[in-house]
């Protein structure tokens, strides 16, 4: 091969990865918009899949895949790009309905299914990859860093290009440049096959184009958009995307919006016009007309959030993700002296100042006292030193959240006992919190919240601080910084009358005065609350729920799942659904299919096909050692996406940062492992470091990563994105170093080790990237860590013992 | 080769073997399933479980013709079948368990807000006087009609509108059933809801009812809620007794 062959080889692989993990981010995307977020996790493990299972065929068939490495390369590349739409196209068909799932067996089929086919374009992928290992075999180190950092880069252009593209237009663009860089290969092959190479391409590359404007998107038909859309004449007016989601505002002239969730049953004024804004088909919120006239909104006082505004008078106001401005306009229906609002998502800003900014009585114009800040709610709460009267968390999580407790392992940093902490450094003397959200009953988040602002008040009495009311599809909790008077229960209790809610908690509040008007069984709030007030350890330990306190360790407010109630909810759950708490099982039968699959598609055909291979020692090493490389990596990878969330706010982002920081960190480490530890004279010695490093960083950012993370969101946006790269740089530098390192040694005298230590580091990885999340729900974040480290441990134990 | 050949013929046999579904069975087994889950909660239902009439009112309608061709064999059981459109015709277990609650008298007037697929009132319709049912998807409220008149129910009148402002023209109603999803109650239903009229709110997405809220409106007008758990839940019991 000459050098300039290599350096096209090279320069493929190199753009194929990033076309990989764009495609990746991408799917990621994607599926939160046709399924749910929670279904964003198993993409990185599908991905996985694909890279072991490439493992395990190209372990099998290595012998006739080196003879025509660049053809074969080249025809992978090919499949790679067109399986990438084709894949996603089929997908889309296949009928996986994840509410029915409980109903009807052959959903969990659908689900491999479709899990299969997305892994499909990253098997070809993976396979250019390790066809790149068998040609450079003496250069493995330096295929593995093109790689990563190709994938680094891949990352990043796909953050970005989100905000220019709608996601499927970023597909097809992704599939345009995939099959562009096939053109490069190309080189290396004999003239006449290149041009009929390439005239194939060209056709390929037009038919793709010519097609586009066939590819749609197909969200899932019990998505509220989805449903909204099949009303008469109800149309998506207006469509933008970032990596934040997918924003459609919606008109209805026909069945207009009548969007007031939890409207009291006493109000008798109409609901101003609306204009529909879902995200990602989703998370619906409106766009209210407002002309000025105050009267045309009056429904607004009749929801429980209104509670605060009858405590305060005139009061200076901090909305946390104000999205299209209802809470807003709530607080100027009652005269905010002020009001400042953050909202992470610019769309929602853009769609109330320029799109719909006549429609919305530019209502985030000058006219009205609204000061917007374009930013992550704990980032501004680090940074600001304003007091306010009320700060308000509005009803903004999913409507699906409340009915079907999918969102078990989404991580929510805005519902913490360090938030929450945060929130009261900011109150005036008689400031409070309001936070409103879905009923659930039995009562869950409710409670949880109650917990988590009891640990937040830091008080004795935290009791005297708090005050809960429910109408019959919200509740409101106040948390005042001092405690309620006699005059501030007077107005919840007058409040409430007039509306018809229900008073669950205030201090001082006596049995007969709870479930008064959206009556239960019993007082089961009332009751709850009381008992969980005098003795909160033996009330949480024995709820059936998981009320313990979210902290930034453990963010996962949406978690209600405990083993010891499931013997009990279990056999009730074909009646009483919500009982179940289905995010974490679905989880689990994730965790359990990635399982069994990357054991059928990895494992099996190695160990049937290649059975004389692991009785030799060696073999059984790299396995081994692989697998343990590829947990503790995944383990890492996956609780720094977890983590930086809260830096981020949105795990699309999340993921494709670090990612991208881990692959390119990975990737220097692994172009160094050459001059820095192979070629050395004490290259186990160095070795031994590496692994030592690992561990005790770590152990060090189980005990200190969180606060760091608090202090940097206080730092301005370019000290906090370069603060933010600080730990996690050198920990993946150095993370790099093991697999190239042992899969040097470990293949020096046995190619084949390559493709075994491919499919036993993808095996690990597709397992462990479900898996993190799960451990990290029932022991926490830190916890992930220390595995890791002990995993690393162990492999190096492994290697060093037998192999070295 | 001849393996698979093998294979391929016992995946076929076995497939083929398939016990043909007895309707007569399916059904029965499905109404003592109804009873069983009534029966586990005495408090809402009483010791009988479900009235007679309404199982009743259930073995006539044949849910078979609700459910789209693809779902046919799974008619009868316990469980939520789509119908198309983002919709689902519920569980049977759920229409039983809110036709009950919501005590149809022969002599009511029944506005249900979302037919669908027109299942539940069709049920409605062997116990009352009358069903007006409104359907905001003018395909579903097609076919639910079409549907009606060939099973010869002529109590039923179905028209595509939005639920939201109920149907003023035949106010007030004894009963008023709200299938569809609803973010609030809006106060156009409770001023057509006749005095001690009932009115009843599934609350959960269409594969699971998680709980009803039941509304209550007296002789004076005056309005109660009441939230309904569709199960007794022990270890709440439990902690209430502690």
């Amino acid at each position: 091969m000459t050098n300039a062959q290599r350096t096209c080889w090279l320069l493929t692989l190199f753009l194929l990865s990033a076309c990989g993990l764009a495609y990746q981010i991408l799917l990621i995307d994607l599926i939160r918009i046709i399924q749910w977020s929670h279904f964003s996790y198993m993409i990185i493990s599908l991905a996985l899949l694909g890279f072991g299972a490439s493992g395990t065929y190209l372990s099998l068939a290595k012998r006739k895949i080196k003879t025509q490495a660049s053809s074969h390369f080249f025809m992978n590349a090919i499949l790679f790009s067109i399986t990438m739409v084709g894949c996603f196209l089929i997908s889309q068909a296949i009928p996986f309905n994840a509410l029915n799932l409980i109903w009807n067996i052959n959903q969990s089929f659908y689900l491999v299914l479709s899990y299969i086919t997305l892994s499909i374009p990253f098997f070809f992928l993976a396979n250019t990859i390790g066809i790149s290992f068998f040609q450079f075999h003496d250069r493995i180190n330096t295929v593995y860093a093109i790689d990563l950092m190709g994938a680094a880069l891949g990352c990043i252009t796909a953050v970005f290009a989100l905000y220019y593209l709608l996601p499927l237009t970023l597909l097809i663009a992704i599939c345009g440049v995939t099959l562009i860089t096939t053109f490069i290969i190309s080189v290396s092959l004999t003239k006449t096959i290149r041009s009929k190479i390439i005239s194939v391409l060209v056709i390929m590359l037009l038919t793709i184009l010519f097609f586009t404007p066939l590819y749609q998107l197909k969200p899932f038909a019990f998505k509220p958009l989805s449903i909204t859309l099949n009303t008469p004449k109800t149309k998506i007016i207006h469509q933008q995307s970032n990596p934040l989601g997918l924003v459609s505002v919606v008109r209805s002239p026909q069945i207009p919006f009548h969007y007031a969730p939890g409207l009291s049953l006493y109000n008798h004024t109409n609901i101003a016009p609306q204009l529909g804004v879902f995200t990602n088909y989703d998370n619906q919120q409106v766009i209210t007309h407002f002309n000025g006239d105050f009267k045309l909104i009056q429904y607004l006082d009749y929801m429980t959030n209104a509670l605060a505004y009858h405590l305060l008078d005139q009061p200076h106001v901090l909305i946390i993700n104000g999205g299209t401005g209802n809470t807003a306009l709530l607080a100027l229906y009652h005269h905010a002296k002020h009001i400042d609002q953050t909202e992470l998502n610019p769309i929602y800003m853009h769609l109330i100042q320029n799109t719909f900014a006549h429609y919305s009585g530019y209502l985030y114009s000058h006219h009205y006292p609204i000061k917007l800040f374009n930013t992550q709610a704990r980032v501004y709460l680090m940074q600001s030193k304003q007091k306010y009267n009320l700060i308000e968390l509005p009803l903004v999580d999913s409507s699906a959240s409340q009915s079907s407790s999918t969102y078990g392992i989404e991580n929510s940093y805005l519902y913490t006992v360090e938030s929450l902490q945060l929130m009261l450094k900011h109150l005036e003397s008689d400031g409070m919190i309001s936070i409103t959200q879905w009923l659930k009953l039995p009562p869950r988040n409710s409670l949880k919240l109650i917990v988590t602002a009891m640990k937040s008040l830091n008080t004795q009495q935290p009791e005297q601080h708090l005050a809960l009311i429910r109408g019959w599809k919200t509740f409101t909790l106040l948390i005042k910084k001092t405690p309620f008077t006699i005059q501030n229960i007077a107005q919840i209790n007058a409040f409430c009358q007039a509306r018809g809610f229900d008073l669950a908690y205030y201090p001082g509040m006596q049995k007969h005065e709870a479930n008064q008007f959206n009556i239960l069984n019993h007082a089961q709030f009332y009751h709850s609350i009381t008992q969980l007030l005098k003795n909160p350890q033996h009330f949480i330990k024995n709820y059936p729920f998981n009320i313990t306190p979210t902290t930034d360790n453990r963010p996962f407010f949406f978690d209600f799942f405990k083993w010891g109630a499931l013997s009990e909810t279990w056999p009730l759950r074909l009646h009483a659904h919500g009982l179940v708490d289905w995010g974490y099982l679905l989880n689990i039968f994730t965790l359990a299919q990635a399982m069994i699959l990357s054991i059928i598609l990895i494992v099996l055909p190695i160990i049937i096909l290649k059975k004389q291979a692991f009785r030799q020692q060696q073999t059984l090493v790299t396995t081994l050692v692989f697998l343990c490389i590829g947990f503790a990596y995944l383990l890492t990878e996956i609780n720094y996406i977890q983590r930086f969330t809260l830096f981020f706010s949105n795990p699309v982002l999340a993921v494709a940062i670090i990612t991208a920081i881990f692959l390119g960190s990975s990737g220097v480490g692994s172009l160094l492992t050459r001059p820095l530890v192979l070629k050395t004279q004490h290259a186990s010695r160095y070795f031994s470091s590496v692994i030592v490093l690992i561990i005790l960083i770590n152990i060090i950012y189980c005990l200190c990563l969180s606060s760091f993370l608090q202090y940097i969101l206080s730092l301005n946006a370019g000290l906090r994105w370069l603060c933010s790269l600080a730990p996690i740089v050198p920990l993946a530098f150095l993370m790099g170093i093991p697999f190239p390192y042992c899969l040097n040694k470990l293949s020096k005298n046995n190619h084949g080790n390559i493709a075994i230590a491919w499919a036993a580091n993808g095996c690990a990885s597709v397992i462990a990237s479900i898996g993190s999340g799960i451990i990290a729900l029932s022991f926490g974040l830190n916890a992930v860590l220390l595995l890791a480290a002990g995993l690393y441990l162990l492999a190096y134990l492994i290697f060093s013992i037998t192999a070295e | 080769m001849k393996y698979l050949v093998l294979l391929l013929t016992l995946i076929i046999s076995v497939a083929s073997a398939q016990p043909r579904h007895n309707v007569q069975q399916e059904k029965s087994a499905l109404f003592s399933e109804i009873q069983h889950m009534a029966k586990q909660d005495r408090s809402l239902f009483g010791k009988d479980g479900i009235k007679q009439s309404v199982i009743d009112a259930m073995k006539k309608t044949p849910r078979e013709k609700f459910v789209q061709k693809k779902d046919l064999s799974n008619a009868y059981e316990n469980r939520p079948l789509p119908i198309g459109y983002g919709q689902t015709i519920s569980q049977p277990f759920i229409v039983a368990a809110m036709t009950d609650l919501l005590n149809p008298q022969p002599r009511d007037t029944v506005l249900e807000i979302g037919a669908g697929s027109a299942y539940q009132a069709a049920i409605l319709s062997h116990l009352v006087k009358h069903v007006y049912t409104l359907e905001i998807v003018p395909q579903l409220a097609n076919r639910a009609a079409s549907r009606l008149k060939s099973l010869g129910i002529n109590n039923v009148t179905i028209e595509t509108a939005d639920g939201y402002y109920g149907w003023p023209q035949h106010a007030p109603y004894n009963k008023i059933i709200v299938t569809a999803a609803a973010n609030h109650i809006p106060h156009h239903l409770i001023n057509q809801l006749a005095p001690n009229g009932i009115m009843l709110i599934p609350i959960g997405n269409p594969y699971s009812v998680q709980h009803l809220t039941l509304i209550k409106k007296n002789a004076q007008n005056k309005i109660t809620t009441q939230q309904i758990m569709l199960v007794r839940f022990v270890p709440f019991i439990r902690s209430e007794n502690d």
